[in-house]
């Protein structure tokens, strides 16, 4: 915010320059009195500048000294932003009073969700933090307005990164008939190659990443009833060649079912697959293993609810009609995640440490003969 | 009436022009007859040249269609040739740059509206005679495969290894880069070998190669920025998947048994490993150190070196040697917990207050300028010896 | 205008350094005078870049309480808006009340309430409620100081 003399001399410029900020530290701001939770408070190094104004030693999100000392706030932030304090806190106090005479669920939930979305800390804390890994103590999304705020965050990039993915690489309708998703998929291979990276929906992955099972979080941001929940994983490949019909089968490439999450532990991971028993491992994990000179395969991973009914079923083939399967198991589906293979020089490494057979090579050009 | 005889008198006046003309027309062109002047004037009855827009019209380019609804098309046959976008190319069907519409796949011809484009009309290839077009939006799409498998064992063999230009040429030097990532790997193996043996004497060699390499491989997660539980997770489930798979490759006839057996060595050989073997901040293995035992020591150290920078009797630069040896050579802190020490007891200048002196003071030793940004000039600032901490 | 130009600095050729048609020495500041300087300064104040104000950079705790701020005073426009259609609707609702009685009591005097009056744009001897209501209501004599 340095400015040179010429600008400080001009009045229009007043506007922007600076204010020697009055901490009164002695006033301790608190949100309204039903806000409880320990994640509703900023960290201890901003509460302070958040709360009660920058400091006269800068503001603590700047690192270097010298930024600290040339930053100035606004005119008039601290007034205006008290007064603004006041008034948003009655409010949520309001909502708070509703909130104690609510009984219906999702009425209870849209209340909490209104009683803190206005809190600066909250705000403050969501925004600065990381949300996908996110640390409990800031970002809490046990708590609905985390969930809520984390939910418009997807929306606004995840969310239709995923969905135009889906399309233009028509894994809907190939897979499933469409998806209206309600809780975010992510994914990462985190294996013998120690790459820790989530992948982005539509990646092309090589052969050597892809040999162990992948890590899966699934984060939902509703108001579900999440510890008798029970999710199943599916993870198909619509690409498989079928000489014989001159076309393309299913193969079911790993399930899993009754997977009981958490709404900030929700990775299925593998530590998660050694501890956790009540995981039903519908059928064990097969890597891609492309064939030479096909297109490239999709592999997309579906996460369905169970809507609290038990799936204990294990299947030993590997065809698969995915469809079929998911209307009789009755599984809803909330969201979805795609990543492709292609051949590369490691395929037979894969194959031979599966004990899969040789893969079919196939001809460099696309032959003419019709689909029967 | 009168428009009648009007009309007669004309035509009885022509007819006399006719007869008189008639008979003087072997004497002369001109005539007087009786008073009235005739100029005779023969006007062109063939064409001599054509107009400007003549003979402009081209052949017919014999557009339309050129297939019918449900006939069989090969790839690249023309269906429909037009002038501008009469028709659309459907399902498994293009459009060339003359907006001529050809097939795409072998099947059969469907002219049809598509209820997504309610003006357009289309013109695609089913690729079964029984399919309607167009496909119906949450179905799955009909696909060929057209790819023939090789059958000539060799021919296959040769088109496996057959590798594009780009790869071929960067083969040689990925094979290199493996060759040498593997030895690295080696000497790293051998390093945590030689270390365990040391760390857990009565260790039998299998045991130590498994534990050896069970730590390489937590050591490459931490390294990527994994929790250690996680990673020594990941090392355990990578394990004891590659051993499932490798009892289910010698279809062993009690292979539940088996791997449960190994599963369970396994396991408590980990237990053993994990609870005697930690890493320092460098990836070495350390006998086993919990966290707080670790924050522990840090403490020590930084009280050790506290002492050291306020001992007031030996020479500075001799304790500016020790402090950084100590810092530096530290196998425990952390990046972060260094830089810390460091910013604490190896700055030259002390914090603020220490040593700052008037200007006009004798006991100053050394004068320097700084920016202030609050009061936008420059502040001198003198320092005493005091506001040093090493030369 | 003469005056400025006669102002402008003329930059002395040694000072001004150049290589291959490069300058590579700032000498501007050396040549020009305190008096230039403010001619200068004024000219630049008033040109087209600054003619609106900086954009304001604002640390995360800053931004944070500019959000919270605007959050505020849109909630609290809200407020005032909704109070406002309230009160317009139970006006509403009172004069249909009042309108539907008085349709039950006479017809013959509703249809006179409610004549459409041609070429009347605003009711002239409409009276806002007063405490202190004035004699005369409208000056129908007062005209325009216009000629």
């Amino acid at each position: 915010m340095l400015r040179s003399n010429i600008l400080k001399s001009s009045k229009r410029l007043l506007a922007t320059t600076a204010e020697q900020s009055t901490v009164n530290s002695n006033t301790e701001k608190t949100w309204s009195s039903g806000s409880k939770s320990d994640s509703f408070k900023a960290g201890k190094n901003y509460r302070e500048a958040l709360l009660n104004g920058v400091p006269k030693n800068g503001p603590p999100s700047l690192r270097s000294r010298k930024y600290k000392l040339r930053y100035t706030s606004p005119v008039g932030i601290n007034e205006a932003f008290d007064e603004a304090y006041e008034f948003l806190k009655t409010k949520s106090q309001n909502k708070y009073e509703l909130l104690s005479k609510e009984t219906d669920s999702d009425k209870q939930h849209q209340l909490k969700i209104e009683a803190e979305i206005n809190n600066p800390e909250v705000k403050f804390n969501f925004e600065f933090n990381e949300k996908l890994e996110n640390d409990q103590r800031y970002i809490d999304y046990t708590q609905p307005v985390y969930r809520e705020l984390k939910k418009k965050h997807w929306e606004n990039y995840g969310q239709m990164l995923l969905m135009q993915r889906l399309e233009s690489l028509a894994v809907i309708p190939d897979t499933l008939a469409t998806l209206e998703p309600k809780a975010e998929v992510s994914l990462k291979f985190s294996n013998h190659t120690g790459v820790n990276r989530w992948i982005e929906p539509g990646m092309l992955l090589s052969s050597n990443s892809t040999t162990y099972s992948p890590t899966i979080k699934i984060q939902e941001f509703d108001n579900v009833d999440i510890s008798n929940e029970l999710y199943t994983v599916l993870i198909v490949n619509p690409d498989v060649p079928d000489i014989e019909k001159n076309s393309y089968k299913t193969q079911l490439q790993w399930g899993l079912s009754n997977v009981k999450l958490d709404f900030n532990d929700n990775v299925i991971s593998p530590k998660k697959l050694l501890e956790d028993k009540s995981i039903n491992e519908i059928i064990d994990y097969s890597p891609p293993v492309p064939e030479k000179n096909l297109p490239n395969q999709r592999f997309v991973t579906w996460v369905f609810r169970q809507n609290n009914v038990q799936l204990n079923e294990k299947i030993s083939t590997r065809d698969f009609d995915i469809r079929e399967f998911v209307e009789q198991k009755k599984l809803l589906p909330i969201g979805a995640h795609v990543w492709r293979s292609s051949w590369d020089l490691n395929v037979a490494n894969v194959r031979d440490l599966y004990g899969l057979p040789n893969g079919t090579v196939f001809q460099k050009v696309r032959g003419k003969h019709p689909l029967n | 009436m009168s428009l009648l005889t009007g009309n007669i008198k004309v035509w009885r006046f022509q007819s006399f022009l006719k007869s008189t003309s008639l008979n003087n027309i072997n004497n002369n062109s001109t005539g007087n007859i009786n008073g009235i002047n005739i100029n005779q004037i023969r006007t062109a009855t063939k064409k001599v040249a054509g107009s400007r827009t003549n003979m402009r019209d081209s052949a017919g380019r014999r557009l339309g269609a050129k297939v019918a609804e449900n006939e069989p098309v090969k790839i690249g046959q023309i269906l429909y040739r037009q002038r501008g976008t009469k028709f659309y190319p459907g399902e498994n069907a293009s459009i060339g740059k003359d907006h001529t519409i050809f097939a795409m796949e072998p099947g059969y011809v469907r002219f049809y509206m598509d209820p997504f484009h309610p003006k357009r009309k289309f013109i695609g290839i089913a690729l079964k005679s029984e399919l309607r077009l167009p496909t119906p939006h949450f179905e799955p799409r009909v696909r060929r495969l057209g790819y023939l498998p090789i059958e000539d064992k060799s021919k296959a063999q040769f088109e496996e290894n057959n590798l594009s230009r780009k790869n071929h040429l960067l083969k040689p030097q990925i094979l290199q880069d493996l060759k040498q990532r593997q030895i690295n790997r080696d000497v790293l193996l051998d390093n945590y070998s030689q270390k365990l043996s040391k760390l857990i004497p009565n260790l039998s060699n299998e045991d130590n190669k498994l534990l050896s390499k069970r730590y390489l491989l937590i050591k490459t997660h931490l390294q990527n920025g994994s929790k250690l539980i996680e990673s020594q997770s990941i090392a355990t489930f990578i394990y004891l998947q590659n051993i499932k798979l490798n009892l289910q490759q010698q279809q062993n006839s009690q292979i539940e048994n088996k791997f449960d057996e190994l599963k369970q060595n396994y396991l408590e050989l980990i237990k053993l490993g994990d609870l005697s073997i930690s890493f320092d901040n460098k990836f070495n293995l350390i006998p086993y150190l919990s966290e707080n035992d670790r924050l522990l020591k840090i403490k020590e150290l930084d009280s050790q070196l506290n002492s050291i920078f306020n001992d007031k009797n030996s020479n500075r630069n001799k304790i500016k040697e020790q402090i950084k040896s100590l810092i530096y050579n530290n196998n425990l802190c952390t990046n972060t917990e260094r830089k810390l020490l460091i910013s604490k007891y190896l700055k030259t200048i002390l914090s603020e207050p220490i040593g700052l002196v008037n200007k006009s003071d004798k006991k100053q030793s050394s004068i320097s300028k700084r920016w202030n940004y609050v009061k936008n000039k420059v502040d001198i600032i003198a320092r005493s010896k005091e506001s040093f901490a090493f030369k | 205008m003469n005056t400025i130009n006669s102002k402008i600095p003329k930059f002395q050729s040694s000072i001004i350094q150049q290589i291959r048609g490069i300058r590579t020495k700032k000498s501007r500041v050396a040549t020009v005078s305190t008096g230039t300087q403010r001619v200068i300064t004024q000219l630049s104040v008033i040109s087209g870049r600054k003619k609106y104000p900086r954009l304001l950079k604002l640390s995360n705790e800053d931004r944070i309480r500019h959000e919270t701020i605007n959050k505020a005073w849109s909630l609290y426009q809200k407020d005032l808006r909704n109070e406002r259609n309230e009160q317009l609707e139970l006006q509403y609702n009172s004069i249909l009340n009042a309108l539907n009685d008085l349709k039950q009591v006479d017809i013959e005097l509703f249809k006179v309430a409610n004549k459409k009056e041609k070429g009347k744009r605003f009711p002239i001897d409409l009276r806002i409620p007063v405490d202190f209501p004035a004699n005369k209501v409208w000056h129908y004599e007062v005209k325009s100081n216009k000629k």
